[in-house]
């Protein structure tokens, strides 16, 4: 049955306000708007999606999705293409993993031979976007106004990278690891979409290259056949359909989307401020979500109400969720640890209330690191963790 | 980066046997693209010189932004991205991109 709360809390609004182009959309609640999306066209291997942009794609998954369990399905993970071109078909046979640069060797793996460059492993984590919820902060920012959706968690399979760089017997004095996809640059000249990892970050016992997703392979369109999987990291430099990985001798890397973009304030900035110190936005912070209940959601008087969430440590661990009502701070059960670097689902039962109550949930990792009450603003609207509230209506 | 071993531990699974994976062909054929932008002045400019790279979507789902904002966000597109927009387009575009809701349909 599709409860009417269930139907404001997967954002599911009716048509008859909204652009008429697609037959459903959703509505973000973006602050100043525009809020409204369609939820078409579906794209191949993938369900219903908030379509954010159609050429590249960018495709939002619906809130209501991770309110199901902590593994987002493979048809409704997010999906997100640069400014290039993306192969829309993959020939396995033909498809080689280049390793070179700062190598003794320099190989041209074929799949199979990624496939057995060392032992097969899972590794749960969370894919999120550096700018998941860029379209709530305010003052808004340009870029893709995601809302929630730009997150997804799945069990990855693959083997090490390490392995894979091992093939190529990599020098001593590597410093980072660049990795680039097939994806090409809309128009010559412009900038590939390429990212690079320090060297003790490629060579950690998680970071894999991997080809299966929750059982499956992975989606052309999150990138088939191959993807790097780097827990605890921002999905940038989880490189889709991996095709080259070049070794680099020296730490600093002038290429555009690690030295000029994809980068955060090193102080604290205003709107209108320029040429402050940036680093390259790398590790995620904590972060949680109610998703039992959605913004405004009425809820029976006199009687508890069964509060429900997920949660993430960013790259550390989920250390404690508290749901933040009324001044207090009160501790959520956390569900099976399925994943360290995964979603964590959290469950609450809040004692009745009589009048209108804003609650947020608060994540804090096993590093001690907890999500802010505010945050600073930031002009890309990245890494966004602060404490998301909602208002709870007795009815 | 602070790293806990143990933590790291938990989060690998090595499995019981490495199953051979079979990779196949895959070949996907993308949707086309029905959106458009609405009319008004500014029009053309936006599709001669916006539209061949990205869907109108891209802007139209954009908050209300400052002129300052969009003429840095033309210069990269020009600059960066080596879009041939044409300088006489410019006005054109700039009133389109600062007049009314970004998404007035």
């Amino acid at each position: 049955m599709l409860s009417r709360r269930a139907l404001i809390a997967s954002g599911v609004v009716g048509a008859a306000a909204l652009p008429a182009l697609a037959e459903r959309f959703a509505d973000l609640a973006l602050p100043g708007g525009p809020s409204a999306r369609p939820l078409g066209p579906i794209f191949p291997q993938k369900g219903e999606m908030i379509v954010q942009r159609v050429h590249p794609p960018l495709l939002e998954t619906p809130f209501d999705v991770f309110d199901t369990g902590v593994i987002t399905p493979n048809d409704r993970f997010f999906v997100r293409w640069s400014g290039g071109v993306m192969p829309t078909s993959i020939e396995a046979k033909a498809h080689r993993l280049t390793v070179r640069g700062a190598v003794k060797q320099p190989v041209a793996l074929t799949l199979d031979e990624v496939a057995g460059a060392g032992e097969t492993i899972e590794v749960m984590a969370v894919n999120q976007c550096a700018g998941n919820g860029r379209g709530l902060q305010e003052p808004r920012v340009g870029g893709a106004q995601w809302a929630h959706g730009a997150m997804g968690n799945a069990r990855w399979r693959g083997v090490r990278l390490r392995d894979v760089l091992d093939k190529a017997r990599v020098s001593s004095n590597a410093k980072r690891v660049r990795l680039a996809g097939l994806d090409t640059p809309m128009i010559d000249g412009a900038p590939q979409f390429i990212k690079s990892l320090p060297i003790d970050v490629a060579r950690r016992d998680d970071v894999i290259v991997a080809w299966g997703m929750n059982g499956d392979m992975l989606p052309l369109l999150n990138g088939y056949p191959l993807r790097l999987i780097v827990p605890g990291w921002f999905a940038t430099y989880w490189v889709k359909m991996l095709s080259d990985i070049e070794i680099l001798d020296t730490d600093v890397d002038d290429s555009y989307f690690m030295a000029k973009t994809y980068r955060m304030p090193a102080i604290p900035v205003a709107p209108g401020d320029k040429d402050f110190p940036t680093v390259p936005i790398s590790s995620m912070p904590p972060r949680s979500w109610i998703t039992s209940h959605a913004q405004g959601a009425r809820v029976a008087r006199g009687r508890p109400i069964e509060l429900r969430g997920i949660a993430m440590g960013g790259d550390a661990g989920v250390a404690r969720v508290e749901v933040l009502a009324g001044g207090k701070a009160i501790p959520a059960t956390l569900g099976r640890d399925e994943g360290t670097l995964g979603f964590r689902r959290w469950t609450l039962s809040l004692p009745p209330i009589a009048r209108e109550l804003v609650i947020g949930a608060r994540c804090t990792n096993a590093n001690g690191v907890t999500q802010p009450d505010v945050q600073a603003w930031n002009p890309s609207g990245y890494a966004r963790n602060v404490v998301e509230r909602i208002m709870l209506v007795p009815a | 980066m602070k790293w806990a071993l143990p933590i790291l531990l938990l989060a690998v699974t090595a499995c019981d046997q490495s199953p051979a994976v079979t990779f196949t062909d895959v070949s996907i054929t993308l949707p086309e693209d029905k959106g458009a932008f609405p009319d008004r002045p500014g029009r053309q400019a936006m599709i001669a010189n916006c539209a061949g790279c990205h869907s109108p979507s891209m802007i139209l789902t954009q908050p209300r932004l400052s002129e300052e904002h969009w003429k840095s966000t033309i210069k990269k597109m020009r600059e960066v991205y080596k879009a041939p927009i044409n300088p006489a387009d410019e006005p054109d575009i700039l009133a389109y991109l600062t007049s009314g809701e970004a998404a007035a349909q």
